[in-house]
């Protein structure tokens, strides 16, 4: 490779030789170590590679051995620089070439974040933002310490970064906390507990507070269940004090759920018709070109996208983005739904809530599906009857006259 | 006199003996390359026979469509229909 780049930028020539004693020119060659290659015999004559640092220091050479030499052909960047010497315009423009991509190579043109999980590109990319990094800006005003120091600061989670300018790109690698920063603490501050939705209680088992219901009971939603105020009877039946305590219980409740969702009789349809239409752009800074044959009138198109940044090598990333575009014409039109249809429909929606319910704890104990059809609209009505945990805490009202330690005192004797 | 020595000296040190005498190293890549190290000089070259001169011998290859790829002061490398490789 190395010698193949000398041949070229020094430049070789292809020599025709005949004369008199040959093996002796070549004898001679190798003892003055110029370098001569691929010698080939062909007739009287023989033709060889050698370069032009050689060529020119093998004149007394020539004499010794009484040969004629013949240029056949010329090669490398000397004979070609003379060759387009006139053509001052091209020299101009590949300079220009080389001027810009420095120039371009002066600022950063992508951002990487690399092992984040917690914290989304753009969370990070807005941050990085206010810190004064951006897309755009110059490589050299960028201090990759201050940033990992300012990452670390800001996301407390984030327990090592590394930043750093490699070509035109900004590369963050981020390792993130596994786990748990802090012990979730125990909550103590004296609550109630409060039904957050009507039903009928199936079970109750309470730890600490006044249990208000019992089971069969039916509440209503903001209804207190557990109170987290244990007055204190003296004996004349009058209450002495009161302590607060932090309620806490299991209680299940029988529960409704409603739903109703209405659609449309008439459904839209796209077909594809399977004509294509292809296109490409190029987007630099904010100018963007478009190759794309017009739209002919009265059709409908989907275009998709894909858009990609060039890049020269791996991490020499151009300000140009190049794109493709693909539409696919369609046709819509509207049709009622089939009954087929309708119930796939509400099977479809029946199975989203059913989810949704179970990931909210619930379970299903009763589930009706409905279709209801009408001349304006079709509504799908479900019904579930399930059963669910109750309580929600709330944070219940001190009385002022109470004094703190008390409160202290009765928590421990509960 | 001295030649005997070194003979005797490199063979019981175990020395390589193209390095230590100078002698002629050839090898063969298939029939169709053959690199030749420490030699001293062509002689002849023409497209079918070839011949060398070595520290106290001559290396004459025969063949066709010879074509030394290239040469140096010590190393040859030789392309072609290689027939033949005589000593001399």
């Amino acid at each position: 490779m190395l010698t193949w780049l000398n041949h070229r930028f020094f430049g070789y020539l292809f020599v025709e030789m005949a004369g008199f004693s040959p093996e002796r020119f070549l004898n001679m060659c190798s003892v003055h170590e110029i370098e001569v290659w691929e010698v080939i015999h062909s007739g009287h004559t023989y033709r060889f590679f050698m370069t032009v640092p050689g060529f020119r220091k093998i004149k007394p050479l020539v004499r010794k051995s009484k040969v004629r030499l013949r240029i056949l052909k010329k090669f490398g960047l000397p004979f070609f620089l003379y060759r387009n010497r006139r053509r001052k315009y091209y020299a101009a423009g590949f300079l220009c070439f080389l001027m810009i991509l420095y120039a371009l190579s002066l600022f950063i043109w992508d951002i990487e974040f690399d092992g984040n999980q917690m914290y989304t590109y753009d969370t990070l990319l807005k941050f990085c933002e206010s810190e004064e990094i951006r897309y755009g800006m110059k490589k050299s005003k960028i201090n990759c310490d201050v940033l990992e120091e300012s990452l670390r600061t800001r996301f407390p989670e984030i327990t090592w970064v590394s930043a750093r300018v490699s070509g035109t790109r900004l590369l963050v690698k981020i390792k993130e906390n596994e786990v748990l920063s802090e012990i979730p603490v125990k909550d103590d501050t004296p609550c109630d507990l409060i039904a957050q939705k009507d039903g009928t209680i199936t079970s109750m088992i309470v730890r600490s507070g006044v249990p208000m219901v019992k089971v069969g009971d039916e509440v209503s939603a903001g209804q207190v269940l557990v109170s987290g105020t244990l007055p204190v009877i003296g004996d004349s039946e009058e209450i002495i004090n009161t302590h607060y305590v932090h309620s806490d219980g299991d209680i299940t409740a029988r529960t409704e759920y409603h739903y109703n969702r209405k659609i449309p009789l008439f459904k839209t349809i796209d077909v594809e018709t399977g004509r294509v239409r292809k296109g490409r752009y190029i987007k630099a800074f904010q100018f963007s070109f478009l190759f794309m044959r017009p739209r002919p009138d009265g059709t409908a198109w989907k275009q998709t996208m894909e858009e990609k940044q060039l890049h020269l090598f791996e991490n020499f990333y151009l300000p140009i983005y190049v794109g493709k575009i693909t539409g696919n014409e369609y046709i819509s039109y509207e049709r009622p739904y089939t009954k087929e249809e309708k119930k796939e429909l509400a099977d479809q929606m029946n199975q989203s809530f059913q989810k949704k319910l179970l990931e909210k704890g619930v379970q299903i104990l009763e589930n009706h599906v409905k279709i209801l059809d009408n001349e304006s609209l079709c509504q799908i009505s479900m019904d579930y009857v399930t059963e669910e945990p109750l309580g929600r805490q709330e944070a219940l009202k001190m009385q002022t006259t109470e004094e703190p330690e008390e409160t202290n005192n009765s928590n421990e004797r509960n | 006199m001295l030649e005997e020595t070194k003979v005797k000296a490199a063979s019981a040190l175990k020395l390589p003996k193209d390095v230590v005498l100078g002698e002629v190293l050839i090898s063969f890549l298939g029939r169709h390359s053959v690199v030749i190290e420490n030699y001293r000089s062509i002689i002849l070259y023409t497209d079918c026979l070839i011949k060398l001169q070595a520290k106290n011998c001559r290396v004459i290859i025969g063949g066709s469509r010879l074509m030394i790829e290239y040469y140096t002061n010590e190393e040859m490398k030789i392309n072609g229909y290689i027939k033949s490789l005589e000593f001399d």
